[in-house]
């Protein structure tokens, strides 16, 4: 009896402690973040048409993106996964027309990207799709990045999985390698020669990263990744990443993208900036070439990189008012083969300057409820001469329930390979958007441009975001 | 542009710069978002204080043992009292130092009002542990500056992030950023507050100030400093422009579908990093009728972007597309597929069969082909590469 008596009083206690005791509380965290874009305007087609009579092609987009994030899935553990969906539909582009372009959809699914992330301590993990950015270019890849980070600041990464391609289920074109269409299943069914079957199977990537993390201001990565398509390779490169800085003062950032395939440097972007509290100065030389798949003959052709030289100096004195002035360079590089007669050609005085140069200077001001900002930019040279001139301007009433925006700009342009383009282009914005609750906001944008090349253009844009917590 | 225009484009800016200027000497150099505005309706100067032989512990004592940032560590009356005998001066008494209410609380009158007007002072929106900077002996002075020659303290004695990376540099004290800013539930920066938007300015400790045009400058930054941008930013935000489907009025602003050719000549490495040109820019100008080598049963194309064929292809000169081609293949590739390179390029081609290879190619073509011969064999065949010395 006296051990029953002790079990059930044991029991009871035992009862009235989970009721009563304090218990830790789930954290999780769920975030709803929708978007709906609507666009309504035209475009101008160059067929069957003529400058009096043009052929206005209607774009009615609606987009939608819906992205669900879950946070510390497991209370104090950060275990997150985060998801974005992408549904369009152009209503003004014919389902037949787009079936027969190469590129061109009038409606589409894509999961942008949607991974599981899980951090503890020194380790990050991140399995899904995911977006990649570094200084060889911007990718997505269905797989597992992991990354160790020792806390004395040295590390490494490692990502592998299947890059993201337009021809996927759910997959979209935008970060896969550009050089060749996305997909040849149009011209394949056409029994078209020379479609190329390959573009549409799985591509596998993989690359590994040393880090240094802020070790006395110093940050950098030693990079590799190479891609496979039907077991040859579509892209090998090598990167050298390094950035300094200790506080306000010296900032250096750098980057190199080293071409294992063809053994060239392909890509190098230096920015050097030195900020004081009212005033920074930077530097930034940027050498590209553009990033093309292996299996492009683009890639294989004769190409110069492209230089550009930026200067740009800030000036925030104390106060809503802030300044810039800018100067850029521009240089596109020539590579001709030397035993080809259009090699002469490069000692003619009549070969086009390939330099662009140019400058901007702006203010912006921001106090309270108002913004505005000037901006105007002038360049001259290779492609054309053009004069920028933007003028915004915004109020957001207090309780943040309204914002008013407006823009002019005017450009005054000469193409220099495209006669018929050039003039003074006028345009204008506005922009109102309403705080219908705290976590969902509508606007709307109509724009407004004449010129003497189009005359009249006028575009509608909806756009209603919801982000919402749960 | 007119003469007129010039005119009036010159007074703007020039009134804009005066105005600049002008208000100079007002305004804000602390972040609204972190520091929010304060009210603080009365008078006090601490360099008389300092120089009457007060400490800082004198009126700000609790800040010893404050460990949250939104603890006031301020001073009232009993900490005046120490020397301001107000009890006296509400009897009527002349004391010295002065203790009437309106000597410190200008314009208040207790006969016309219960209580003076409020203090606004909100909490910063970061984390901060007086305690513990104290303990490891950090003056006071190290953040809040030296207070000899100010009056009434206001947000400008708090300290910049500049101030606090001086010890958190990593290795003396946490330089993570999280140490200091507030977190949102995805573990990234708290970025909107009631106060304002948290985005660094000039100044910012890193070089990351996001100031005019910062939509056309931080590629470099973001393409190789990852792990600062994603203090902050998920990939949300980068998909907002980068997506190549949403249309960023402030990034393409006026009918900019009709001015972009000028601008992506300049620089058409841009133009790539949201749009692939070989889907979007090639599908767009085969529908608009601009790209060469659009489906036969699309309407014909009509315009004209290139040079008199005699000049552009025939002629080797100056105007040749063999030059523009080796400049930026990029424009080429935004109309053109790999057919019209192919139909005179190729050795399969019945057409001139230009090699488009730069010099030095020979020698590498080999290595090359072991890479990835799918390429070649677009041009050539497998009998050819072994010629060559391809095999």
């Amino acid at each position: 009896m006296t051990g029953t008596r002790g079990v059930r009083t044991a029991s009871l206690a035992a009862a009235i402690w989970a009721v009563t005791s304090p218990s830790k509380a789930p954290a999780s965290a769920f975030l709803v973040d929708a978007r709906t874009e609507a666009q309504a305007y035209q475009i101008r087609a160059y067929r069957d048409s003529d400058p009096d009579h043009p052929t206005l092609l209607p774009r009615r987009r609606i987009v939608q993106y819906l992205g669900v994030n879950g946070y510390e899935l497991i209370t104090g553990e950060d275990l997150a996964f985060e998801t974005s969906l992408r549904v369009f539909a152009d209503l003004g582009l014919p389902r037949g027309e787009a079936a027969k372009i190469d590129g061109v959809r009038a409606e589409q699914a894509d999961l942008m990207y949607a991974y599981a992330r899980f951090r503890t301590g020194p380790i990050e993990a991140q399995l899904g799709r995911q977006t990649y950015v570094d200084i060889i270019d911007y990718m997505a890849f269905d797989g597992l990045r992991l990354r160790y980070l020792h806390k004395i600041g040295i590390g490494v990464e490692a990502y592998g999985g299947l890059w993201v391609k337009g021809g996927m289920l759910l997959g979209s074109s935008v970060y896969q390698p550009d050089g060749t269409r996305e997909s040849d299943k149009r011209r394949i069914s056409l029994g078209v020669q020379g479609a190329n079957p390959v573009l549409d199977e799985i591509e596998p990537v993989y690359g590994a990263k040393l880090l240094v993390e802020n070790i006395k201001g110093f940050s950098g990565a030693v990079g590799y990744r190479k891609a496979l398509l039907s077991g040859k390779s579509d892209l090998e490169r090598t990167t050298v990443e390094a950035r300094y800085g200790r506080g306000r003062g010296l900032n250096v950032t750098a980057g190199m993208d080293y071409d294992l395939i063809i053994t060239q440097v392909a890509q190098v972007r230096g920015l050097v900036r030195w900020d004081q509290a009212k005033y920074a100065l930077s530097v930034e030389a940027l050498r590209t070439s553009p990033v093309l798949s292996a299996e492009s003959i683009w890639y294989y052709f004769a190409t110069a990189p492209r230089d550009e030289l930026r200067l740009r100096a800030d000036y925030t004195p104390v106060g809503p008012f802030r300044y810039y002035v800018q100067g850029l360079g521009s240089q596109y590089h020539t590579n001709i083969n030397s035993t080809l007669g259009l090699a002469s050609a490069l000692r003619d005085p009549a070969l086009p300057s390939s330099i662009n140069a140019g400058g901007s200077a702006g203010a912006a001001y921001r106090e309270a409820s108002f913004r505005s900002a000037l901006d105007v930019s002038y360049r001259k040279g290779y492609g054309g001469r053009q004069l920028w001139v933007d003028l915004t301007g915004g109020y957001t009433s207090g309780d943040d329930r309204y914002t008013l925006d407006g823009r002019f700009s005017l450009a005054n342009v000469v193409d220099g390979f495209n006669p018929s383009l050039q003039g003074t282009f006028y345009g204008a914005q506005v922009w109102v958007s309403y705080l219908f609750s705290h976590s969902a906001r509508g606007s709307l944008a109509i724009e407004e441009n004449i010129n003497d090349f189009t005359r009249s253009d006028f575009k509608v844009f909806f756009l209603f975001d919801l982000r919402t917590m749960l | 542009m007119n003469r007129q225009s010039k005119v009036v484009t010159y007074v703007a800016i020039a009134l804009l710069l005066g105005a600049g200027l002008a208000l100079a000497a007002t305004g804000r150099e602390r972040s609204l978002a972190i520091y929010p505005a304060q009210t603080i309706p009365i008078r006090f100067n601490h360099a008389v204080h300092l120089e009457g032989g007060a400490d800082c512990t004198t009126c700000h004592d609790s800040a010893r043992k404050s460990t949250k940032a939104s603890d006031r560590n301020l001073p009232k009356h009993p900490e005046c009292e120490q020397c301001h005998d107000i009890k006296a001066a509400q009897r009527g008494k002349k004391v010295d130092p002065p203790a009437t209410c309106d000597y410190c609380h200008p314009g208040f009158d207790p006969s016309v009002h219960r209580i003076p007007p409020p203090f606004e002072f909100p909490s910063p929106n970061v984390k901060f542990n007086h305690k513990v900077h104290v303990d490891r002996k950090v003056e006071c002075t190290t953040c809040h500056g030296e207070m000899k020659e100010v009056t009434l303290a206001t947000r400008m004695q708090l300290p910049k992030m500049a101030t606090c990376l001086e010890c958190h540099d990593g290795s003396s004290a946490s330089a993570a950023c999280t140490t200091c800013h507030l977190e949102g539930p995805s573990g990234r920066l708290q970025l909107n507050f009631a106060s304002g938007i948290l985005r660094p300015m000039q100044g910012n400790p890193f070089g990351l100030d996001h100031g005019p045009r910062y939509e056309f400058s931080h590629g470099s930054r973001a393409k190789t400093d990852r792990l600062m941008c994603s203090q902050c930013h998920g990939e949300s935000d980068c998909q907002k422009c980068h997506d190549s489907l949403q249309k960023p009025l402030a990034v393409h602003p006026n009918d900019f579908i009709t001015l972009h050719p000028v601008q992506a000549r300049a620089e058409s490495t841009r133009c790539a990093s949201c749009h692939r040109l070989q889907s979007f820019c090639a599908g767009c100008h085969e529908r608009t009728g601009v790209g060469l080598d659009a489906d036969p049963s699309l309407r014909a194309r009509n315009v004209k972007v290139h040079p008199d064929y005699e000049l552009w292809v025939n002629t080797l000169g100056p105007q040749h597309h063999g030059i523009a081609a080796s400049r930026d293949i990029n424009q080429c590739i935004s109309c053109h597929r790999e057919e019209t390179c192919l139909a005179c390029h190729s050795d399969f081609g019945s057409r001139r069969q230009i090699n488009p290879h730069p010099d030095g190619f020979a020698s590498m073509c080999k290595s090359l082909a072991a890479k990835n011969d799918r390429p070649c064999l677009k041009c050539h065949s497998q009998s050819k590469l072994v010629t060559l010395g391809c095999r």
